[in-house]
């Protein structure tokens, strides 16, 4: 392979230092402390930072603007090469789940010929950078005054060795056992996106999907908080006198 | 009215200001935006800072990995500098390989630790031959508003600040490197480059710390890298209007006050982040 001229250039291959220390187990507080912030980029027609237990993502949305053809939702999530513990990691194709979890939310035919685009970006990864970001993403088009239906909130759970629930995992856990991702339009109380992965068999899967939608629930007040308090900083005072 | 007078005529509309030797967003002329640092917010990161100019915003965070050392330099570890402009900064930037000023930005980085001596590369090695470290600088600019250098140079030494290396040793039997998470060091850092930077209008006004907005309506740039003993380590000066040297002197002088402003943020910041702990 030629080397890349654009980049600076470092050695061909690296290793991480934790490669060589003994792994410890770690176990998540629940349920862990959120943080939500709406309209905080300057250029961005719209954004958004969510933080949840170390788990930080950052989210913005252009438009809309004039494209051919149908709306269309453009969304790219990508993982900042520090954001993880260990190897560095490069970006995985989690767009396109992010787009089909946002795209029932957003009221498409509102906007004919015109492109929306959403751009995520996970600066640290402590478990559920995806759900977080479907949270993020829906809170900055929101934020854009982009018409919705109803605001797509992520959750994520992992079942670990043993067979039990564990809402909001860790990397780590998310590492070891089976998981599933959802995201949820609590008024329309519809699931909009719905990943599992590992293995899952009869009742279980069924009731973590009712406690991934619980923890949806339980996210989307403090979502409507922030847009609330984002909305209020864009009006400005009323001029008395 | 100002904001249509401004949107059709953008040069009059800043002449206008700059005839009064101030600027729209009711700055003088060698002042900066203010000035934001927050160091150690990545804890995934072995070293990270957040920098903010105004709105321009640079996140850098440090990861140090293990690399074998090239052959003609056996005990020399690597700095690798990347600097990432996505389009969730602006809209100007399109997604896929780096653009023309990511790379700009990035080489000019690189040249900054190379030519300040910032860091030996010496220092970065474990052990001569075989094994070194590899200092992955990764800048990922979060909202672009102008004067990306200073940004880019202030997160990046905050960040080497509050890198920790675990101890490494080797293994005399087995060749294999052992690490020691609870025993950290941090950096050897012997300079500390700071830059400042110029936009030149009209041939004749030196504007400190241009906006993105004046960035494009100037019509020269300059960006001047010191260290703390007043020593120059890199100019940037691409094209654009031509300076006297009267004029250069003046910028000179104007940086090295920006560097003393900017070590005593740091040094405070690291001082609150140590209180907490």
């Amino acid at each position: 392979m030629a080397p890349d001229s654009r980049r600076v250039r470092g050695p061909e291959e690296s290793q991480s230092p934790l490669l060589y220390v003994p792994c410890s187990e770690a176990v998540a507080e629940v349920p862990r402390a959120v943080f939500a912030r709406a309209g905080l980029l300057s250029q961005a027609s719209g954004s958004a930072y969510l933080e949840m237990g170390g788990t930080k993502v950052l989210c913005a949305v252009w438009g809309p603007r004039g494209a051919p053809g149908r709306c269309r939702l453009q969304c790219e999530l990508r993982w900042a090469p520090f954001s993880r513990r260990g190897p560095r990691s490069s970006p995985r194709q989690a767009g396109l789940l992010l787009q089909e979890s946002l795209e029932a939310a957003v009221r498409l035919e509102r906007y004919p010929r015109a492109e929306l685009a959403v751009w995520a970006l996970v600066l640290e990864e402590r478990g559920c950078g995806l759900p977080l970001a479907v949270s993020a993403a829906s809170l900055a088009l929101a934020d854009a005054g982009i018409e919705m239906y109803d605001l797509a909130v992520g959750g994520g759970l992992s079942r670990g060795p043993g067979g039990q629930l564990q809402p909001d995992p860790l990397d780590t856990e998310e590492e070891s056992g089976a998981t599933v991702y959802l995201s949820l339009l609590p008024a329309l109380n519809q699931v909009s996106g719905l990943v599992c992965s590992g293995e899952w068999e009869g009742d279980s899967a069924v009731e973590a999907i009712k406690l991934c939608m619980e923890g949806c629930q339980r996210l989307y007040p403090v979502l409507q908080q922030s847009l609330v308090k984002a909305t209020k900083r864009k009006i400005p005072e009323p001029q008395s006198g | 009215m100002a904001a249509g007078f401004k949107t059709v005529e953008p040069l009059e509309y800043y002449r206008k200001f700059l005839k009064e030797s101030c600027r729209p967003d009711g700055r003088e002329l060698t002042q900066f935006r203010t000035t934001t640092i927050n160091i150690g917010s990545i804890t995934t990161a072995d070293g990270s800072a957040l920098a903010k100019l105004g709105n321009c915003t640079v996140i850098c965070g440090i990861k140090a990995e293990f690399a074998a050392p090239l052959a003609d330099t056996p005990s020399k570890g690597y700095i690798v500098p990347n600097v990432e402009l996505t389009p969730l900064c602006s809209s100007r930037f399109r997604p896929g390989p780096p653009g023309e000023e990511a790379q700009m930005a990035s080489q000019f980085i690189a040249d900054v630790i190379d030519n300040s001596q910032m860091i030996l590369k010496e220092d970065l090695c474990i052990s001569s031959g075989k094994l070194v470290w590899v200092l992955y600088c990764d800048f990922i600019c979060l909202d672009y508003d102008g004067n990306l250098l200073d940004t880019c140079v202030c997160a990046l030494v905050a960040a080497l600040r509050n890198v920790r290396l675990p101890a490494v040793k080797i293994n005399e039997d087995t060749g294999l490197a052992e690490v020691n998470l609870k025993t950290t060091s941090p950096l050897k850092i012997l300079k500390h480059p700071i830059a400042t930077s110029f936009a030149v209008f009209d041939d004749t006004f030196l504007l400190v710390d241009p906006t993105g907005e004046e960035e494009s309506l100037a019509t020269g740039l300059l960006t001047i890298v010191m260290d703390e003993d007043e020593r120059l380590c890199s100019i940037r000066k691409p094209g654009g209007s031509a300076l006297s040297p009267e004029k250069l002197q003046e910028c000179i002088s104007r940086a090295i006050t920006r560097h003393k402003e900017v070590q005593s943020l740091v040094n405070e910041v690291l001082e609150s982040v140590k209180s907490e702990k």
